[in-house]
């Protein structure tokens, strides 16, 4: 089984003197001191990188090795079936699984045994009458202490908070804003007499424009300063998860400006012609906005993202 | 005429393996136990069978990763595998998808094709996507592979097209000489918006993938665009594929949209290789590409029921025994937010159409398909008295032009209820596919349960308590979830009963050891001509006994005294029959006393007309 976590700790003697005999052993303590430090600092970043990586991560007990409760899934000595006592993340996929037995295809063969108490690190990959999660990695339980702890929180953070920084990197303006008004974007084609004419797909976004004020700039952006942002209103599969905008609404705003990639986009939907006319910011994506309470978290992650690009 | 036949076996073997166990009715919720917790709108499914191992089924629907429908909290989006014939199912997590994407995928479809992969202990064949893909930027539409969805690697990425592309269907089919064909009919560019100029060159948006060898390790993909005329701004967003073993490939579509649609059927006669693909059938008014199936449409527009109108829908299906036989069905409107149905066939490859065969109003997503017994399944859901109800109706005369009307329900329910999270409520399409003797399909509807809204002997997996119609999270039913919208798997068996009664009485106590045949072409093109049919029964029948649908036992087949061989298959027994027209026979097996036939009598058969209208050999 791989060891991540080392509890080991030195704690030094009691001399009170110096003694310069036991230079090389001082010296000696402090490089086995740094090497533990920068050992336990390095097992906490790849606890926090597997945590990462994971979208479960499972307290549980080894049952049986050799052994599969999926059907699917042979049984070899890569797979193992275990009782779980704590899920650290994961429930979105299938609820707590905390009492259930999960089927663990291992992240190297064996090197598990029955009544072994470990970390799993994986990835959904057969939900039947039980789950089977595909893992990165294994790591004694017992390893874990407040710091492990920390860094898997860290790890599980940054998980959630990967889409957003990838919003991050495509967005021009990021702050606290709130709402004025909303109305459905005017076609080029539309008549007053006639009536709206079909879109050419049945994913059209249905466009609506809102004037959001800023309240605080996070990156870019004045106070008061007044943006267009389109977003879709459309309830279509592609689009009913972005964020729809309602006046009054205070939220965190992460927009872009016409991108070449969307630019099909605009053609298919009639929003070209718009973004000719005015500078105009876009809502495409679920994390273009958020509540305002992730204005601190934002902040953060837009701190972390220069840092990142520096 | 008691003597036994003595000869290969491997054909009925074949066959056998090839049937499903059971062919009986069957009607199962496809959420696995494991997520009882689910309420995602698990809408627009599509299903496939291992033509090797028919237990193998594959499906797909607007399934999430997680229990909500949130933005997917992984990079893997999962389809649903059965590997006992769909009475249980499990959820597979390998299509690729993206964390924070607000959906799994866009559209997707799947096919099998029958070349086997995988390990020896858990072969299975290769399985085909077409999906529009969860990426940074766009929904590019991007076929993909697996040696074997029963096993974990996320499948591979063969082909991407980026831009205004819309709905894959995608169809795989296995030459005999052991090539993987692959067929993804997708719209490849719709829009713009306003149009003119259209996206696609001329407007012609209607496009077919193709791999001639698709199992490869580096496949080669090829664009053909299938529309040769030239529509104002473009196709309607549905393109469907249909292969046949001989190489015959039809395709379907709505030519020009937003103008003047009309539904188009191409044909390839050699796997859509060739410098000028899917030319073979040209319409007599215009000498182009394309048969005209219909004349110009009124498209259905608005919602019914909760779920849009207007995404195209359109099926096409080819007889497995015979690519001459090829049916058709879509949508067109029934007035403001309601749609029509319609069902038409083909014998002649498309050249000639029928008028309707069936017409339903008030229903969409029809999905047609057509069994090894020639019967002919239709699938569609209709709202009346405010319930959705899904129906599959199934041809009932030899020559497959009539219908039970409406069909066997399926499910009824509440056509109001859950409410819409997204649209589509329960898809632009469902899915229909014929297995054996067999039809196999999957459509999405409420979870609501109560055993009384369903076809009788419904299943769920998910924790239920059909007393107080209530659906939970956990197996000590402490937590409630409310009802949804899930996939079901169904199949519905059929034999020789479905295309004469007398066939029925003949067949009743084994129905399975009854093969019906029947062209309207034996009479049709030699009114005063006989047939000689010759088959390869295998040895586990002492004879086999033709009766025609008149209910009048006709013949005995005897060994021959040389056997045929045509393509590889040796026919050793024959008989010679008098024709008569619409009447049509069904060879019945006795077998052997001291052996129980098990599975499903499907010989290897030809039929050769002869002038001479009787006599022997």
């Amino acid at each position: 089984m791989k060891l991540i976590f080392r509890n080991e700790t030195y704690t030094g003697g009691n001399e009170q003197r110096t003694n310069w005999n036991l230079l090389p052993l001082v010296i000696a303590v402090l490089t086995l001191s740094t090497v533990i430090t920068t050992d336990t600092a390095f097992a906490q970043n790849e606890t926090a990188a597997l945590a990462e990586r994971s979208s479960i991560v499972i307290l549980g007990k080894i049952l049986k090795t050799n052994a599969s409760d999926e059907p699917m899934v042979e049984p070899s000595t890569q797979t193992a079936i275990i009782a779980v006592q704590k899920m650290y993340a994961g429930s979105e996929v299938a609820g707590d699984q905390t009492g259930r037995t999960v089927t663990v295809i291992l992240s190297r063969a064996g090197g598990v045994k029955v009544g072994e108490e470990a970390l799993f690190y994986g990835n959904p990959r057969f939900l039947g009458t039980s789950l089977t999660i595909a893992d990165e990695s294994e790591v004694p339980s017992g390893s874990i202490g407040v710091s492990g702890q920390g860094a898997l929180e860290r790890g599980a953070q940054a998980r959630r908070d990967k889409p957003i920084l990838n919003r991050l990197a495509a967005a021009s303006l990021v702050f606290r804003g709130s709402v004025e008004t909303v109305e459905q974007l005017a076609l080029e084609t539309e008549s007053k007499e006639g009536p709206r004419p079909a879109p050419p797909s049945e994913h059209d976004p249905d466009w609506h424009v809102a004037k959001v004020r800023i309240a605080t700039p996070l990156r870019g952006g004045e106070v008061g300063q007044v943006v267009t942002v389109v977003f879709p209103a459309s309830q279509d599969i592609t689009w009913f998860n972005v964020p729809k905008l309602k006046p009054g609404q205070d939220a965190v705003f992460l927009v872009h400006m016409r991108s070449k990639q969307e630019e099909p986009l605009y053609r298919a939907s009639g929003l070209a012609k718009f973004l000719e006319k005015q500078p105009t910011y876009l809502v495409t994506e679920p994390f273009d906005v958020l509540p305002a309470a992730d204005e601190a978290r934002v902040r953060g992650l837009v701190v972390a993202a220069k840092e990142r690009k520096q | 005429m008691n003597t036994p036949f003595r000869m290969s076996s491997a054909l009925f073997v074949l066959c056998s393996m090839a049937a499903p166990s059971f062919a009986q009715s069957r009607l199962v919720n496809m959420v696995p136990n494991s997520r009882s917790g689910e309420t995602n709108q698990d809408a627009e499914p599509t299903i496939t069978v291992d033509p090797n191992h028919a237990n193998r089924l594959a499906g797909s629907a607007f399934t999430w990763d997680n229990l909500t429908g949130g933005p997917m909290v992984t990079a893997t989006a999962p389809i649903y595998v059965s590997n006992d014939g769909g009475n249980t199912w499990t959820l597979a997590f390998i299509v690729p998808s993206m964390i924070g994407s607000g959906f799994p995928t866009g559209d997707i479809t799947l096919s099998f094709s029958s070349t086997h992969s995988g390990p020896p202990k858990k072969q299975t064949s290769y399985l085909y996507g077409g999906i529009l893909r969860s990426t940074a930027t766009g929904r590019p539409m991007a076929v993909l592979r697996t040696k074997n969805p029963f096993s974990p690697p996320v499948m591979a990425v063969l082909d991407t097209h980026t831009g205004n592309v819309d709905q894959p269907h995608t169809i795989a089919k296995t030459s005999a000489g052991g090539q993987d064909k692959l067929y993804v009919g997708f719209n490849n560019g719709y829009g713009n918006f306003p149009c003119p100029p259209p996206v696609a060159p001329n407007g012609r948006s209607s496009t077919l993938d193709v791999s001639q060898d698709v199992k490869v390790a580096a496949p080669t993909m090829k664009l053909d665009v299938i529309e040769a005329r030239n529509p104002a701004c473009q196709d309607g967003f549905a393109q469907v594929p249909a292969a046949h073993k001989s190489g015959t490939v039809y395709g379907a579509f709505l030519h020009d949209w937003s103008g003047t649609p009309r539904l188009v059927v191409v044909r390839d006669d050699n796997w859509g290789i060739g410098p000028s693909p899917f030319s073979a059938l040209r319409d007599p008014s215009d000498t182009v590409a394309g048969r005209y199936v219909t004349l110009g449409l009124t498209l259905a527009s608005g919602v019914m029921g909760q779920n849009r109108l207007g995404a195209s829908n359109v099926s096409i299906a080819v007889d497995p025994n015979n690519g001459d036989r090829v049916y058709v069905a879509w949508g067109d409107s029934n007035g403001f937010n309601s749609e029509t149905i319609h069902v038409r066939r083909s014998v002649n490859r498309g050249k000639d159409w029928s008028d309707d065969l069936l017409t339903v109003q008030s229903a969409m997503n029809p999905e047609v398909a057509i069994n090894d017994l020639g019967i002919v399944g239709v699938l569609y859901q209709s709202v009346g008295a405010g319930k959705w109800e899904t129906r599959l109706a199934l041809s009932n005369d030899l020559d497959a032009t009539t219908f039970d009307t409406p069909g066997t329900l399926l499910a009824s329910q509440d056509a109001s209820t859950p409410i819409r999270t997204y649209s589509p409520y329960i898809g632009d399409y469902a899915s229909l596919v014929a297995s054996g003797a067999s039809f196999v399909g999957m459509f999405s509807a409420s979870n609501y349960p109560d055993k009384a809204n369903f076809m009788s002997g419904i299943k769920y997996q998910r924790e239920v308590d059909w007393t107080s119609h209530k659906l939970y999270a956990d197996a000590a039913h402490t937590a409630e979830v409310a009802p949804s919208i899930d996939p079901f798997f169904f199949e519905i068996g059929t034999n020789a009963c479905n295309k004469s009664h007398y066939f029925c009485r003949i067949c009743d106590i084994k129905p399975t050891l009854c093969y019906p045949i029947y062209d309207p072409w034996w009479w049709l093109k030699c009114p005063m001509c006989g047939i000689n049919i010759y088959i390869d029964p295998g040895d586990e029948f002492k004879e086999i006994v033709v009766f025609d649908s008149l209910g009048e036992e006709v013949g005995k087949f005897e060994r021959l005294r040389e056997p045929i061989v045509e393509k590889g298959v040796k026919y050793t027994y024959g008989v010679r029959l008098e024709l008569k027209e619409g009447v049509g026979y069904v060879l019945k097996a006795v077998p052997l006393e001291e052996k129980v036939a098990k599975g499903t009598f499907k010989p290897a058969y030809i039929v050769k007309t002869v002038k001479a209208p009787t006599g022997t050999r």
